[in-house]
């Protein structure tokens, strides 16, 4: 639930849920007034969204066949699939290789980077 | 070097000088384990900058996410680290070397090999054209060892993998 310009909202610690805050707005937290800079309800909107998408981008180190093995491990695609992501960063510089919610692109990223790939991810816009 | 798959992992046997060369390139990357992340982001840095895609967007976004990324990797390096440390007891210098590994740690064998071409290529900021390059032509003799340290090192990675692949068909 959003809440309307001007009004405030009191935490007195029980049960409050968090959702009544908005951007810009003044929160009273023990005591001291603080303005959430973000909005509560866009970042949950922001999190559930599946519109994330998991980036890897070339280098010139890691052998394709590595490369191939790891989108196999990792995100699960077959041979064919595998292969023709490394292809795209190869030969374009870079391959969206996923494409979920914030939490598991985040995932896959930390996943992708243990295994040396660089790997970033972008909310489509 | 003879890779074999046993009913409890896998056996990895290098001739004295691939064990030799093999035990440097991880006793070296023992070291580069213990870098801090602020000396990695440093190293990053330059590399990202000059190497990845030769991309500015690529280095920007590489950046964007190195800070989030450390405390994992921080993490998986101190594991890594303890992995290598119990493999290297099982080397004696000058010897040839017969590596037992369980299942789960032939991947980590891969990881480390990778871990030690990507630190090294990161700390010579090589270029593609670089990497392309014999190493022979390198005028810098360290430059020329790491170069060389990066092509054997993706041979056993090769190899690795091969393996692995054939052992999932069967």
């Amino acid at each position: 639930m959003r809440m309307h310009g001007g009004e405030r909202c009191w935490h007195d610690g029980n049960g409050f849920d968090g959702s009544d805050i908005s951007a810009g707005h003044e929160v009273i937290v023990g005591g001291a007034t603080v303005t959430p800079e973000v909005d509560v309800e866009e970042k949950v909107e922001e999190a559930f969204d599946k519109g994330w998408s998991v980036i890897v981008w070339d280098d010139p180190v890691n052998l394709m066949s590595y490369v191939v093995f790891v989108f196999k491990k990792v995100l699960g695609m077959n041979e064919s699939e595998a292969t023709k992501h490394m292809l795209e960063v190869h030969e374009k510089g870079k391959s969206a290789v996923a494409k979920d919610n914030k939490e598991k692109a985040e995932f896959l990223v930390h996943r992708l980077h243990g295994f040396g790939l660089h790997a970033t991810m972008e909310q489509a816009k | 070097m003879i890779f074999e798959k046993t009913d409890s992992g896998w056996t990895l046997e290098f001739e004295k000088m691939e064990a030799f060369l093999l035990a440097s390139a991880l006793n070296q990357l023992l070291e580069d384990y213990r870098l801090s992340p602020e000396e990695l982001r440093k190293m990053r840095r330059g590399s990202y900058k000059r190497v990845v895609s030769s991309s500015k967007e690529a280095a920007r976004h590489l950046e964007e996410e190195q800070e989030l990324l450390e405390d994992a990797e921080t993490m998986w390096r101190a594991e890594r680290e303890g992995i290598l440390k119990g493999w290297m007891q099982s080397y004696e210098p000058g010897d040839a070397w017969k590596l037992e590994l369980p299942d789960e740690e032939l991947e980590a064998f891969l990881n480390v090999l990778n871990d030690r071409r990507l630190y090294l290529a990161t700390k010579h900021q090589f270029t593609v054209e670089e990497l392309d390059s014999p190493p022979e032509e390198m005028a810098d003799e360290n430059v020329r060892a790491a170069l060389w340290e990066i092509h054997y090192l993706a041979m056993f990675q090769e190899t690795c993998l091969r393996l692995m692949e054939e052992n999932d068909d069967e």
